[in-house]
């Protein structure tokens, strides 16, 4: 029988010799898996102990560690033991020197501000020292907001008088962070709250403009906080209302898309009106409405997210492909809330909504988008618009087409049924011959007499039309000969392999998954480790995942054609 | 080499061919064809009468009843065109009726097939022989065997037609399928016998001739006819090369030179009737069919294929107006065309309209094809109005395929490049890619004699605004043609720097000089001789744009005898810019170029 493996002990002499060696962050990393939370605190004050007992010194030896990131087990034994640590803060703020600099790309690391703040409130004067410091700049400046965090905490009657003094008179730098700090800080009084939010009044009132967000945020997020507060909120915004730009719109947005769902009615409404005017390169505020109107498309407020959409999408700042929390919301919300959604930007004049519905069918992924939607009230005029775009600019969505030229017939003026008629055969299914067919079969069955009638003629002409080109098939003498059908091969495999590579260079998966490449089989082998020191066979079937799409015929044989078309379906829309 | 004659006689049809062959070959086996098949009609039953020396060394009076295929019972006593009847009619009328020259010649009836006699029927064919022959009348039996033996021991014999040449026959009958490599094969063998200057000129067409009705029979087996018509037009230029000097100086009643030179236009003209006559043409006007039949996914592969299938389709109607006139040395406007040529020119307008992709050529040597189009089309005057309807259209097309950036005619032609040309617009190569034209100006002068003066206009402003770079140019024969052209070596004069002019005046100008002036064109000898459209296939075969001496004096009659037409034209087509229009994005709103976009009326 082999000996047992000894059992490693974490105590202080294990650490002490860790230190002494060099191997500080493996035994950590050792000592956080096997030890459990009691243990583990156990250990963490044993060795804050022998620190402050001089056995050991925590903060030399971190600081003295190879270059690289801390691992997690490092960070957590930071976190945990710096707050117990009886240190002056030279030796503090030089660890944190040492580790920011270390890892200057990541930012500073939370737990090592963590551990300077839980050290901070572990002592009503280490707050006052640690941000005399900073202002001093005998201390990093990004230690300032700790203290402050910290003195709020400890002692308000001292630290907020120092906070709002430093919102009004510090440099910009001091200033920035305070009003950071009494905005985040969620302890305030009533009478402690009013005057910060007066001090912070003041700030929005007097601030340059490219220092308007800071305060501004500061007061959003104490709006936020509570529903009494929201009156906060919006004479803030009505505050920046008449100066809004791009800055002051993304820190309305940012702020408002967190925490949504608790947003007074009054306050939305003030955010959404100064929303409305964003611009299409703001793309922070974009990808924040977009959370926000995806929310609201399910709460009490759809009225003001929808008109703030369409807003949007009719100036074209943003597309549905850019709003797609928003798309997502859609499709998978009331399927009456859809339809009318749809129907509206179908029927409107401008372009830019039409295409929301062309970005909407492209998020329904696989499946073919169909609608059934009611154009009781739509004027001939409209109908025929959208019967045309649909032709235009939908026809990557045959079946959406058949869909909704179907309604048209189904639920709309009659007088713009032979438009409806000559389109649905050409271009719809002159270039698609068998998903928009059977689902224009299917609408056939039980359709109103007039709309079986169209039915019935287009689906004979293009019986007719399938005729022709079956009549005469394939002719041997009109393909390419071998040696173009070899040219055209290789430019398919070289294009080919450029979409691959760049799909490949594109795609979330291959960066998440390491990659390997099988050869044969349909299955793979791999061992799967259960267990220390023990690992299992295993075989699992290969997935296979295919998707088709019919493709436009007439885009085929004359894609020159085609594209004309749809310019001339277009032709005369005021903004295209 | 056996097998490949038999099947060949096996797949002849008996009218136009097997009866056809059979007196070609008597006439390469020394025979004397006194009469030659007609159409509907059997000469009391006989299809081809010879006079030939026997194999006993008697000169005979041969009589031939034809029949394809194998000889079952039907064929032999029950159908309507039953050999016994014939055989009964040759006995009973022919004889009675022969030539006072030739009475008194031992006569032999030859029963002629092209495969073999069915067994249950072998006792009855030979009984038949044995009662009928007497003295005087003597009954044979060819079958295919027979012919394929007198083929291959006599016109193809090896003396004339040696190993290596079969061997490349045989790959070309083997490759139909493939026509590029069995068209290779044929042209190399046509190349051997052509320059095989041990026999005569006549003597080569012939072989030529046989070979060439040997690779279309397996070609129609084959359902691919594309090798053989290729073939075909090589033979008739080759042939042309070795029988015009012959033709030029023939003064004797047989014309041995020009008959065997029609024999080889017949036969291109039934493998274009096989091809285009009957496989093409009925779909012609069938929308989008013909860009579907080309069976590719490749638009550039449909545009090829379809701008060369209307350059061959002109190119037989243009034999079937040359047919016609018979004289003359170039097409003229035709009041009454005939009805198969008539219908072949409707089919080629329909066409057009029915592919879209006819309007916007890939490259500048589509202008050949669209040369031989318009010179149809304008010649009958049903197709007039589509002739102006697709130069004013296709200008159109032209001008906005341009500004777009994609598909607009470049003068590449090699496929490995068009296929990689880039579809999104690059200002430096699309310069490169248009540095000259032959499309602009032929659109120009047609557009002129259609009275397009829109189209001349948006031509003119297209010139000076974005192709001031492009050598605008035509090709005209020159001294050095005719002893090249008919064999595809390089030749002719390009005359460049052709400028439209805001009323097409200045280009018309510079073509009637150059016509005027150049003196090569006449001295070429399809032009002395009257057969203008050898002329024509050489420039399309060859690739080398249609003189404008063929196509000139039809666009100036088209101006001077169309007037009454003209103002017909312009109420009929579709009618186009209202005024003259720059700006690309302009140029779409207004355009509206094919009729099927109009028909929808949006």
């Amino acid at each position: 029988m082999p000996d047992p493996e000894p059992v490693p002990i974490y105590d202080q002499a294990a650490l002490v010799a860790a230190i002494t060696t060099g191997t500080l962050a493996s035994f950590l990393k050792d000592a956080f898996h096997a030890l459990d939370e009691a243990d583990w605190t156990t250990f963490i004050a044993n060795a804050a102990a022998a620190h402050n007992a001089g056995d050991i010194d925590v903060l030399a030896a971190f600081a003295e560690l190879p270059e690289g990131r801390l691992g997690y087990a490092p960070q957590i034994f930071l976190e945990n033991v710096i707050p117990l640590l009886a240190t002056d803060l030279p030796p503090l703020t030089g660890l944190y020197e040492a580790l920011t600099a270390r890892q200057l790309n990541d930012g500073i690391g939370h737990y090592v501000l963590t551990g300077i703040a839980g050290w901070c409130e572990a002592d009503s004067t280490r707050p006052m020292a640690l941000a005399d410091a900073a202002k001093a700049g005998t201390a990093p400046a990004s230690l300032l907001r700790v203290a402050l965090l910290a003195g709020l905490k400890n002692d308000r009657a001292v630290f907020l008088p120092v906070a709002i003094d430093m919102i009004a008179k510090g440099t910009p730098e001091t200033q920035a962070t305070a009003i950071d700090v009494v905005g985040r800080f969620d302890a305030f009084s009533a009478t402690e709250l009013s005057a910060v939010v007066t001090a912070l009044e003041a700030a929005l009132a007097t601030a340059a403009s490219d220092a308007v967000a800071a305060p501004l945020r500061s007061l959003l997020i104490i709006a936020k906080r509570t529903p009494a507060n929201s009156a906060v909120g919006v004479r803030a915004i009505a505050a920046v209302a008449t100066s809004a730009d791009a800055g002051i719109r993304e820190t309305i947005a940012a702020e408002l898309m967190a925490g949504t769902a608790k947003l007074e009615p009054r306050l939305a409404d003030a955010a959404y009106y100064l929303l409305a005017s964003t611009e299409a390169d703001e793309i922070g505020s974009i990808n924040a409405i977009d959370q926000l109107i995806a929310h609201d498309l399910k709460s009490p407020r759809i009225d003001a997210a929808r008109s703030l959409l369409d807003e949007l999408l009719a100036r074209r700042v943003a597309t549905m492909k850019q709003f797609d929390s928003t798309t997502r919301a859609l499709l998978t919300g009331d399927p009456l809330v859809r339809a009318e959604i749809v129907v509206r930007w179908l029927r409107s004049e401008k372009l830019g909504l039409f295409l929301a519905v062309h970005d909407l069918c492209s998020g329904f992924g696989e499946d073919a988008t169909r609608f059934e939607l009611d154009f009781a009230t739509a004027t001939q005029l409209e109908a025929e618009r959208m019967a045309r775009r649909c032709c235009a600019l939908l026809m990557v969505f045959p079946e959406t087409i058949a869909s909704i030229l179907a309604s048209l017939l189904r639920t709309g003026p009659a007088a713009a049924f032979p438009v409806v008629e000559r389109l649905l055969f050409d271009p719809l299914l002159i270039n698609y011959w068998h998903g928009a067919r059977a689902y224009l079969e299917t609408a056939a069955t039980g359709a109103p007499a007039p709309m079986a009638d169209v039915l019935a003629r287009v689906l004979k002409r293009h019986d007719d039309y399938k005729a022709g080109i079956e009549g005469v098939g394939g002719l041997r003498e009109l393909r390419p000969s071998q040696h173009h059908r070899f040219l055209v091969a290789t430019k398919k495999r070289d294009e080919e392999r450029a979409i691959g590579k760049a799909a490949q260079k594109e795609s979330i998966f291959a960066e998440i998954f390491p990659t390997s490449l099988l050869l044969y089989g349909d299955s793979v082998i791999f061992d799967y480790h259960a267990e220390p020191g023990k690992s299992l066979r295993q075989e699992s079937p290969m997935q296979t995942h295919e998707f088709s799409h019919e493709l436009p015929r007439v885009d085929v044989i004359d894609p020159f054609w085609s594209w004309y078309q749809r310019q001339q379906l277009l032709r005369g829309e005021p903004d295209e | 080499m056996i097998p490949i004659v038999r099947e060949f006689f096996r797949g002849l049809r008996e009218r136009g061919e097997l009866d056809v062959i059979i007196p070609e070959l008597l006439t390469a086996m020394g025979y004397e064809v006194i009469s030659r098949p007609m159409i509907g009609t059997r000469q009391y039953g006989a299809d081809v009468a010879a006079i030939g020396t026997d194999d006993d060394g008697v000169r005979k009076l041969f009589l031939f009843v034809i029949k394809k295929g194998d000889l079952t019972r039907d064929e032999w006593d029950i159908s309507p065109q039953a050999v016994r009847p014939s055989l009964n009619e040759v006995r009973d009328a022919y004889l009675s009726g022969v030539a006072p020259t030739h009475k008194g010649m031992p006569v032999v009836v030859v029963i002629t097939i092209g495969g073999i006699v069915a067994e249950n029927i072998q006792r009855l064919v030979n009984g038949y022989m044995e009662a009928e022959s007497k003295a005087g009348i003597e009954f044979r039996l060819w079958s295919g065997d027979t012919l394929t033996g007198k083929v291959v021991d006599g016109a193809l014999r090896e003396e004339v037609f040696p190993p290596a040449l079969r061997t490349l026959l045989r790959r070309a009958a083997a490759l139909v399928d493939e026509p590029e490599a069995a068209f290779a094969q044929f042209a190399q063998l046509v190349t051997e016998v052509a320059g095989d200057d041990k026999q005569d000129a006549v003597s080569r067409t012939r072989i030529l001739y046989l070979a060439l009705w040997i690779l279309t029979v397996w070609a129609r087996e084959a359902d691919n006819l594309e090798a053989a018509y290729s073939a075909s037009e090589l033979v008739v230029l080759r042939a042309w090369a070795l029988l015009a000097p012959t033709i030029a100086r023939d003064r004797s009643p047989k014309k041995v030179a020009g008959h065997s030179f029609f024999e080889i236009v017949q036969l291109h003209l039934t493998i274009w009737e096989d091809l285009y006559g009957a496989k093409v043409l009925p779909h012609a006007a069938s929308r989008h069919a013909l860009s579907y039949a080309a069976w590719s996914q490749e638009s550039l592969d449909i545009n090829l294929a379809l701008f060369k299938t209307i350059g061959r389709i002109a190119m037989g109607g243009l034999w079937y107006a040359w047919l016609t006139i018979l004289d003359g040395d170039r097409p003229i406007p035709l009041d009454k065309p005939d009805k198969r040529l008539e219908a072949v020119a409707i089919a080629l307008a329909g066409m057009i309209d029915a592919n879209p992709t006819l309007y916007t050529p890939a490259c500048e040597d589509q202008g050949i094809d669209i040369a031989l189009a318009l010179m149809l089309l304008a010649i009958i005057p049903a197709t007039r109005n589509h002739a102006a309807h697709w130069v004013s259209q296709m200008t159109r097309a032209i001008i906005t395929c341009y500004y777009r950036g994609s598909r607009y005619p470049v003068i590449e032609t090699d496929y490995a490049t068009l296929i990689r040309l880039p579809q999104e617009r690059d200002d430096k190569l699309r310069k490169e890619l248009t540095s000259a034209s032959i499309i602009q100006p032929l659109l120009a002068a047609f557009a002129h004699g259609f009275g397009e003066r829109e189209a001349i206009e948006e031509l003119d402003e297209f010139q000076r605004d974005d192709l001031a770079h492009a050598n605008y140019q035509i090709w005209v024969p020159n001294a050095r043609s005719e002893a090249a052209i008919w064999l595809g070596r390089r030749n002719g004069s390009a005359m460049g720097g052709l400028k439209i002019g805001s009323d097409g005046e200045p280009v018309m100008s510079a073509l009637r000089r150059e016509t005027e002036q150049n003196t090569a064109y006449t001295d070429l000898s399809a032009i002395k001789l009257h057969h203008w459209p050898v002329l024509l296939l050489a420039c399309r075969f060859y690739r080398l744009p249609p003189p404008p001496q063929l196509w000139l004096p039809l666009v100036e009659a088209l101006g001077v005898t169309g007037s009454t037409d003209r103002v017909a034209w312009r109420s009929a087509g579709p009618r186009s810019l209202g005024g003259r229009k720059r700006v690309y994005g302009r140029l779409l709103r207004s355009v509206s170029f094919v009729a099927i976009l109009n028909s929808t009326n949006l």
